[in-house]
Formats: C-alpha cells, structure tokens, sequence
C-alpha cells in the first residue's frame, strides 16, 4: 500500500503491509517523519491510500457506505488529549461520538457508563476536562473512542505528554482492553511497550524497516541500533534468556529487573 | 458544577430549575413586553416582576444590579436627551444660562432610563441563573426551525460548545505562558497602554500558535468520532420542557404581555 500527499514529491508511506488481530498488541516505531501517524490515518478511513487497499474486518476504507462503521470499530487516540476533548464536561465528551450516530439516548447512557468503568472514570461524570490530571484527560479520549464500540484503537503516541502516574494509568487501561481482545495499533518510542507488544514494526522514511517480534528487534541492539532505536545492552541478555526458556519478562531491560526475574 | 468564567451563579433555585428553553421564550416575552410599557404602573409592576424573579432566583442584588454600571453612560445619555432643552420658550424647572431642564422631559427621562435598567436586569437574569451550555443546548433547539431555510443550527451550537470548551484551556494556557514571560523579566503591569499592551505580544503569539494546532487535532478527533454535522445527532442530555416549564412560560408570557399592552 501506498500513499502519497497531494502536491508532495515523495510518498509518504510506501510498499507497506500490516494486519492487526483482534487481541493483538501491534508496536509501531520509526523516527519522526518516518509515517507513522500517516499510517494510522490510514487505518480508520482519514486518509485514502494512493494505490492499494486498506480493509478493516472485511469493510474496504474506500467504500462511502462503510465510513462510519469504520470509524466505529477502529478507535483514533492522539498524542495530545486536551486537543481531541470535545465536550465540556466528561460524560458528554464521551457520549460525541455515539450521539454523531443518532444512538438513542437511553443506550447513549449505558454507553457512556460503560466506556467511563472501562477507563476507570466512573464518578467524574461532570468534571470539566481542564480540570483533569494529564493521565485522566488521556484516559477519557479512549473513553471517547470505547464509547463506538470499537475493536481496534490507533494509538498515536499516548504517552507522550504524560508522566509517570499518568503513563502507568494509561497502560493499564491498554492492557485490560487488549485481554478483552482489542487489536492495538501503538505508535510509541518505548521500549517497554515494544517488549509488550506481540509485534514490532519500524518504519523508515515511508518503508518498513524492520517487521518481527520485539524479541528479535530488542534481542540484537546493533541491528535495532542501525535502524535508528537505541536499544540498552541488557535487552540482548533479556532476549537471550527468554530463548533459552528463562522466565523473564520481556520488559525487563535494565540489570536489576533482571535480576529480579531470576531470582523469582 | 464549577463553572469558571462567565456569569453564572451556581446556588439551586426554582428559577435555576426552569429549562433554558423556558427562559429564553419568558426572556423574550420580558422584552418585548416592558418595551410595550408606557405609564407610570405598569413600570412598577415591571419592576415587582423584575424584583420577584431575582428574589426567586437567588442571585444577591448586587451581582444582579452590576450590568447596570456599565450602562451608566447610556443612562446619563437617556436623561439628557429627554430633559435638556435648549434656549425654550416656555418656563423650565431649573435654568443655567440657556440650557434649562424641563420638568415634563424629566419626567419622560427617568421613564425610559428606568426602563432601560428593568430590561437589562431582568434579561440577564437568564445568564445568572442558565450555564453556558444550557444555553448552547437550548439556543440549538430554539434555531432548529430555522435549519428548513439551510441556517445550521447543529453547527452554530457545535462552535459554542467548542469554544466553551476552550476557553478554560486557552486562559490556562495564557497564564502559564504569562508566568512564564514574568520569569524571564518581561513586565504586564507597568508602562503607558501602548507599552502594556505589546507586552502582551510574545503572550498572543505562542497561543495562537497552540490554538491552531489544537484546532487541527481537534478537527481529526472529531472525524475520527464519526462527525458529520449537527443533521441526526442524538444528545446524551437532551433537555427536556416540563409540564411545569409550559406552564410558567405561558402564564409567564402572558403577564408580562397584558402588562405591556394595557399599560
Ligand atoms: N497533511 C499532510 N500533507 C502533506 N504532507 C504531510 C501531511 N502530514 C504529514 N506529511 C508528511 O508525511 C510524512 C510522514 O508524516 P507523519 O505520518 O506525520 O510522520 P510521523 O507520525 O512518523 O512523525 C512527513 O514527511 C510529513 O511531512
Ligand atoms: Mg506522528
């Protein structure tokens, strides 16, 4: 697949191919520019591949009729909360989407219920969002997307504003979906959700540079190295171990958390 | 609910009770109506609505009376006009050379004055006692007729919303970037309006900057959400008119109506 801005001279995704399973945590890295956000454009039907064909559970993101079933079942989450908050108090930021539908109110309610428990934001139903911490405001996007019912989320760098507390929140959230078998497309520069994810993908200027298990990808820092990921050296022992039937997590990366796996 | 700007006061009250709707079409009647007015009485019984709904409302008199500081210039304006005369013929109430005040223009001064500050603190008792979202909603259905002449009612509301939304964010934003500045000895307080006033400059750009930005990503998200204009969306809170809300907008209505007509 490819696509090509209008009026721009290079493509800016090109030759790529993805799938993404239900469940299935697929990491997405690459430098800035490399397409990444294009590619998860792609996805939902924002953008049009230039040649090629982009297919979510069988629906072809060409097909006028299927827009909106599209949008509802792969779910866009942006680096910057704030900036994808539409309402003015929480519950009606996240009933936006279904109510664009014309879903009857009733169920609009259980929707919103719903979608709040998932992210952990029962309570804050009319809490203005600039009033939210960083992690909270993050979580309600996802709210806001859960609330279509979706079976896939793009997550274009979520954690990128956050800190800490708001980072772990968030992933615990990502986590509890991916079990409840949403597919994750994750662009991220952590290496710790890259050793989460079933998969790795690395993009370079438009092309996929690298496509495997993160346990390949972090298992050789030289490769990773080269195309432009800095990999510690301790992933290489991590992923030594892990092929050898050692039960260390593979987000282990640094010396102690090694250690600590071990001797567990 | 905190709400942190605007006119708003958060206590509960039957008239806080009252749909937006409700208070929009009284709001309407009101105006109409105390414009009707033209003797002494009915001025008064005007003005015993006037008092009754801020009583009922809860809002404290002080913050209902403040819109009327800013009308002072208007007031003044009023009285001049009606009571001042020029070189008159006739005997005056009081003479200063040749400008003389007339007792009848006096008179009919004070009228309109009075019932200038009547329908400005009667209407705003509608944003005293109504959040801006409220009304946003309330505004949408109140223009949705008009979308059979193409006007896009859902669109108009949309904007609001998105701009109350906003406008929390972008003040917060503003005084980071104020604080900011301060830090770096940029100063927002002292020289001549013209010096104030390019200091703020540095402050402006940068936020328009983000609000571009913001406005972008925002635009992404709400596609992404499956938004396709105001035609056929449902609403999570969709406010509803009472029994209760028919009732006091008709009696309401007619009251300030009558008052007008016959007085
Ligand atoms: N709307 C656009 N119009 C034209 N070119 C764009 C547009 N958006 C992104 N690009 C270009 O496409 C390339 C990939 O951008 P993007 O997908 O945002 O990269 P990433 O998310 O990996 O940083 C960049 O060269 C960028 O300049
Ligand atoms: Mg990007």
């Amino acid at each position: 697949m490819r696509l090509v801005y209008p009026g721009a001279g290079r493509a800016a995704l090109d030759g790529v191919s993805l799938t993404v399973a239900p469940g299935q945590a697929v990491a997405l890295l690459g430098p800035n520019g490399s397409g990444k956000s294009t590619l998860a454009r792609l996805c939902n039907g924002l953008l049009l591949p230039t040649d090629g064909r982009v297919t979510v559970d069988g629906m072809d993101t060409r097909d006028d009729d299927r827009v909106w079933d599209i949008r509802s079942r792969v779910g866009y989450v942006q680096q910057n909360p704030e900036n994808q908050i539409v309402g003015t108090v929480v519950e009606e930021d996240v009933a936006f989407g279904p109510e664009n539908l014309g879903i009857p109110p009733a169920e609009l309610r259980t929707r919103v219920d719903d979608a709040l428990r998932a992210v952990g934001l029962s309570g804050l139903e009319r809490r203005e969002p600039h009033l939210l911490s960083e992690g909270q405001k993050q979580r309600l996007a996802i709210a806001g997307a859960l609330a279509l019912g979706p079976g896939y989320l793009l997550l274009d760098e979520p954690f990128a504003m956050l800190d800490g507390v708001g980072r772990d929140e968030v992933r615990a959230v990502l986590e509890a979906l991916r079990s409840r078998g949403v597919g994750l497309l994750h662009i991220t520069h952590h290496l710790a959700d890259v050793a989460e994810a079933d998969r790795a993908v690395v993009l370079r200027e438009g092309r996929v540079a690298f496509d495997g298990t993160p346990d390949d990808l972090l298992g050789s820092p030289e490769h990773a190295g080269e195309l432009g990921i800095d990999v510690p050296p301790e992933a290489r022992l991590t992923a030594a171990l892990r092929g050898r039937g050692f039960d260390v997590p593979p987000g282990a990366l640094d010396a102690e958390a090694i250690l600590d796996a071990l001797w567990r | 609910m905190p709400t942190t700007f605007g006119q708003y006061v958060p206590v509960d009250s039957p008239v806080h009770a009252l749909d937006a709707k409700t208070k929009m079409g009284l709001v309407a009647a009101f105006a109409v109506g105390a414009f009707l007015v033209d003797r002494f009485w009915g001025l008064v019984l005007v003005a015993a609505l006037v008092g009754g709904g801020i009583l009922l409302a809860r809002v404290p008199l002080r913050i209902a009376l403040r819109g009327v500081k800013a009308l002072s210039v208007i007031l003044i304006f009023t009285l001049a006009a009606h009571a001042l005369r020029w070189n008159p013929a006739t005997v005056s109430l009081v003479r200063i050379g040749p400008l003389a005040v007339d007792a009848a223009g006096l008179r009919d001064g004070v009228f309109f004055a009075a019932r200038i500050v009547l329908l400005v603190v009667g209407t705003s008792l509608l944003t005293l006692t109504t959040t801006p979202v409220q009304l946003t909603d309330g505004l949408e259905r109140v223009l949705r007729p008009l979308t059979i002449v193409r006007f896009p009612a859902g669109e108009v509301a949309m904007m609001l919303t998105i701009a109350l939304r906003f406008i929390p964010t972008t003040a917060q934003e503003a005084e980071r970037v104020i604080i900011a500045q301060t830090a770096r000895g940029a100063s927002f307080d002292s020289g001549g309006p013209i010096r104030r006033a390019r200091a703020f400059v540095p402050v402006l750009v940068p936020l328009f900057v983000n609000l571009f930005k913001r406005a972008e990503d925002l635009a992404v998200a709400m596609e992404s959400r499956c938004y396709r204009g105001g035609a056929g969306r449902t609403r999570l809170n969709a406010s509803a008119m009472t029994p209760r809300d028919w009732l006091v907008l008709c009696c309401g209505s007619a009251a300030v109506m009558a008052i007008g007509l016959w007085l």
